[in-house]
């Protein structure tokens, strides 16, 4: 190895290689800019199941009618709901998903889809309430459209101010997005692709037999830029003429925490702001139709199908 | 402020652009400042422990330095001690002995309830507190100079990059280094950028990935699936843990400043001797020369070197955490060890000289077999309760019929130690590669570009600042 070069010292006049740390500044931008945009780009060409694939599955659909939610929402089937309305629906559903996500989601829906025609939106505590830093964080597999999407912007600097720096990245945008890829195009008939065509996924198996208690009854308070969000997401849809229903999906109250007086707050607000929204929290009781305490089984999703369809219905009939 | 966030990012970049603009004095209490800025951002409470812990051991030196009586020079020594293993038993162990404490009182028939507290484990502790008293010890025995002016000591014990999980310095390598004018070179930047991508890419894009795994299998897996999370937490505590040691070296060589080498490719060694040249290298020589060769060492009478052995690795397993578990690792790797040097003529007055280093039949058995062993204790390490580690290995041998999840994780996690073993196994060869900057830049940015869209960005802290 050749003989150290002093470039500066603590005693001397001080010259950095500027060069150098130019060179290297640009080459950092460069392959940034380089390998997010690539990466943006194979997203929608991806089938997984990983969270940004999801995303832009969703947003490249056509059909007049589209499911929103976390996991609670995959139970209900678009087959049901086209029996009954008529109209073609696809579920859209993002485990551990809330309000935050949504918007981006059905913002970037309404630019792309012109067919859409109402949504429904499964609605559940991680909408209201604060939530923890996880599921802060949960938003950021939308966030490679941080560049097209200024609620998107404003949902993450809000999260964490430090986001404004991190997102100057394009490659920070489609953090773990190049596994997905990969394995899809190196493999692709393994598993961990998206489940059915129309977006449907309920799990067999039954909380019948097994242990359980009722929690206590909670109402935390709302979060506020949530809620904010929420109102915010009726009246875009509303300036698109798309109608949106609000559900909230059966839980076994039995086994779990009863937020029923949550949810009988945002009825009232629902009200207030003119959308109709329907709970079925209390629609199924017995721990046979639960794959968990707070998710029906596919035995009962059919079940619960129904009951969305049917205030489907009555939204399309009755709501402006 | 962990080093993989963005505010550790704008922290350093800060702090560098100001250090280099200033004269020396001045860039120590930059440094200085900076250290307690670092360090307060977890909890500015326990700044005063620190300083506690800087002026103890500052105070006793200059009186160890200051006087030829015996008597008063081992007073001023025991005193640090003291104050050092105080601080550190009351902080880390107090409630660890108070419940063994009242286990052997409910034992002997005696209700009693000890006095409990909330103790919060101040951040890096056993790492700063080891550093500051090592300084006193060699200052006693006449190897090290104690240094008058407070600043450069305190910088000493409070050195940001490696101040809350080492390598643990000594004063002869790194007080030196503070009390001089510090020169950079081309070199010096480019192994600084070098230490701090591959540290990056080992903490973001293999550690937290295999911690996914490794968290939701260890306590709840079997068979083979659950030895694949073995080998995952070996890797993961490997590349969490160097890959720290590597961001605070190369930091540090930004401010002109090396710090010991830590880790050196330990997963290569042959046998257990070989592990702990390689592993924490900064700890273990710790034990070497504050407890070990005080001891007698290996020329001591009788049995005692394997007492002396067995000592360390005791003492080094409490040194991790206060729970018989670490203790229980540490004697594996006690009495492994004390084996393995008692069959290979430890103590014949001709050394038996080690094979030849190289790809052959008989060094490739002898690191699966030391890899394994290595494995086998990190079960104690990893688990919760002595129970968890014994469930463990009965659920080693049962059939693996618990589906996992996960397909991602394992992309991210293998194709992520492919790329950490072509950099081991042929690491002299990319270095020479290295050296010319048109290599150098490219693949410098290549890296940290490849960690950003590879590694876990949400993966949480080192696992060693709870030691």
């Amino acid at each position: 190895m050749a003989a150290s070069s002093s470039i500066f010292s603590s005693e001397q006049a001080r010259r950095l290689p500027w060069r150098a740390v130019a060179l290297f500044v640009a080459a950092l931008v460069v392959f940034d800019q380089g390998a997010g945009r690539l990466v943006e780009r194979l997203i929608p060409t991806t089938d997984s199941n990983w969270g940004p694939n999801q995303v832009a599955r969703l947003i490249g659909r056509s059909e007049p009618g589209i499911v929103l939610g976390d996991s609670r929402a995959g139970a209900i089937a678009p087959k049901v709901l086209k029996a009954r309305t008529g109209l073609a629906f696809f579920n859209g559903t993002a485990p551990g998903q809330s309000i935050h996500y949504q918007i981006i989601a059905f913002e970037a829906l309404l630019k792309r889809n012109p067919n859409l025609r109402i949504v429904v939106y499964e609605l559940d505590h991680l909408d209201l309430t604060a939530g923890n830093r996880s599921q802060q964080q949960a938003v950021e597999v939308a966030s490679f459209l941080y560049g097209s999407s200024a609620t998107a912007r404003e949902i993450f600097h809000r999260l964490d101010p430090w986001n404004r720096l991190r997102f100057l990245s394009r490659t920070y945008r489609v953090n773990g997005a190049i596994a997905p890829i990969l394995v899809d195009r190196l493999f692709p008939s393994q598993r961990g692709r998206l489940t059915s065509e129309d977006g449907f996924i309920a799990h067999d198996g039954t909380m019948k037999g097994k242990p359980c208690k009722a929690g206590p009854s909670v109402s935390p308070p709302f979060d506020a830029f949530k809620l904010a969000l929420l109102k915010r997401f009726v009246e875009r849809a509303r300036a698109a003429k798309v109608k949106v229903l609000f559900v909230t999906a059966p839980w076994l109250i039995a086994c779990g925490v009863d937020r029923r007086p949550l949810f009988a707050r945002f009825a009232s607000l629902a009200a207030e702001w003119g959308a109709p929204y329907r709970s079925f929290i209390t629609a199924l009781d017995n721990p046979a139709d639960f794959f968990d305490a707070n998710h029906v089984n596919r035995r009962a999703a059919l079940r619960y199908s129904e009951m969305v369809a049917q205030a489907l219905a009555e939204t399309l009939k009755t709501s402006p | 402020m962990l080093f993989n966030s963005v505010q550790f990012l704008v922290f350093f970049v800060a702090v560098l652009g100001l250090y280099w603009v200033l004269k020396h004095r001045a860039q120590n209490l930059l440094l200085l400042a900076a250290s307690y800025v670092f360090y307060g951002a977890w909890n500015w409470k326990f700044l005063a422990l620190i300083l506690l812990t800087t002026v103890a051991d500052f105070t006793a030196s200059l009186v160890i330095a200051n006087t030829d009586r015996a008597m008063r020079r081992k007073l001023a020594l025991i005193a640090a001690i003291v104050v050092n293993l105080g601080v550190l038993g009351f902080f880390k162990y107090y409630n660890f002995f108070i419940e063994d404490v009242l286990v052997a009182l409910n034992w002997l028939g005696i209700a009693y309830v000890p006095l409990v507290l909330q103790i919060v484990l101040p951040v890096g502790i056993s790492f700063y507190t080891f550093q500051s008293m090592s300084y006193t010890i060699d200052t006693y025995r006449g190897e090290v100079e104690p240094t008058t002016n407070f600043p450069d000591y305190a910088l000493y014990v409070a050195f940001f990059p490696q101040l809350v999980a080492g390598p643990i310095e000594r004063a002869g390598h790194l007080l030196k280094q503070i009390q001089t004018p510090r020169t950079v070179t081309i070199e010096r930047i480019n192994e600084g950028v070098l230490l701090i991508a591959l540290g990056l890419f080992k903490k973001v894009a293999i550690a937290d990935h295999l911690a996914q795994y490794v968290d939701g299998a260890f306590d709840r897996q079997t068979g083979w699936k659950l030895l694949i999370a073995l080998y995952f937490f070996a890797f993961q505590i490997y590349c969490d843990f160097s890959g720290y040691s590597d961001i605070a070296r190369g930091c540090a060589k930004l401010f002109g400043i090396d710090l010991r080498l830590n880790f050196n490719r330990p997963y290569f060694a042959r046998n257990l001797t070989e592990f702990w040249r390689r592993w924490h290298i900064s700890l273990s020589t710790w034990f070497r020369d504050y407890i070990y060769r005080p001891l007698g060492g290996k020329h001591a009478r009788g049995w005692r070197p394997y007492r002396n052995l067995m000592a360390v690795f005791l003492l080094s397993g409490l040194w991790h955490g206060a729970a018989w578990t670490f203790v229980i690792w540490g004697a594996i790797h006690g009495v492994i060890l004390s084996l393995e040097k008692a069959l290979s003529g430890w103590r014949r007055e001709t050394p038996v000289h080690p094979p030849k280093h190289g790809l052959n039949p008989r060094n490739i058995v002898a690191v699966f077999v030391t890899f394994h062993i290595v494995c086998a204790a990190w079960v104690f390490f990893r688990a919760p309760t002595l129970d968890g580690a014994l469930g463990f290995f009965a659920r080693l041998v049962q059939p693996a019929t618990i589906p996992f999840s996960g397909l991602m994780v394992f992309a991210h996690a293998f194709v992520a130690l492919a790329l950490l073993f072509a950099w081991e196994a042929f690491e002299e060869r990319w270095r020479r590669l290295l050296v010319k900057p048109a290599v150098a830049i490219p693949g410098y940015a290549g890296l940290f570009i490849f960690t950003l869209a590879w590694g876990q960005l949400n993966g949480g802290q080192f696992i060693y600042f709870q030691f």
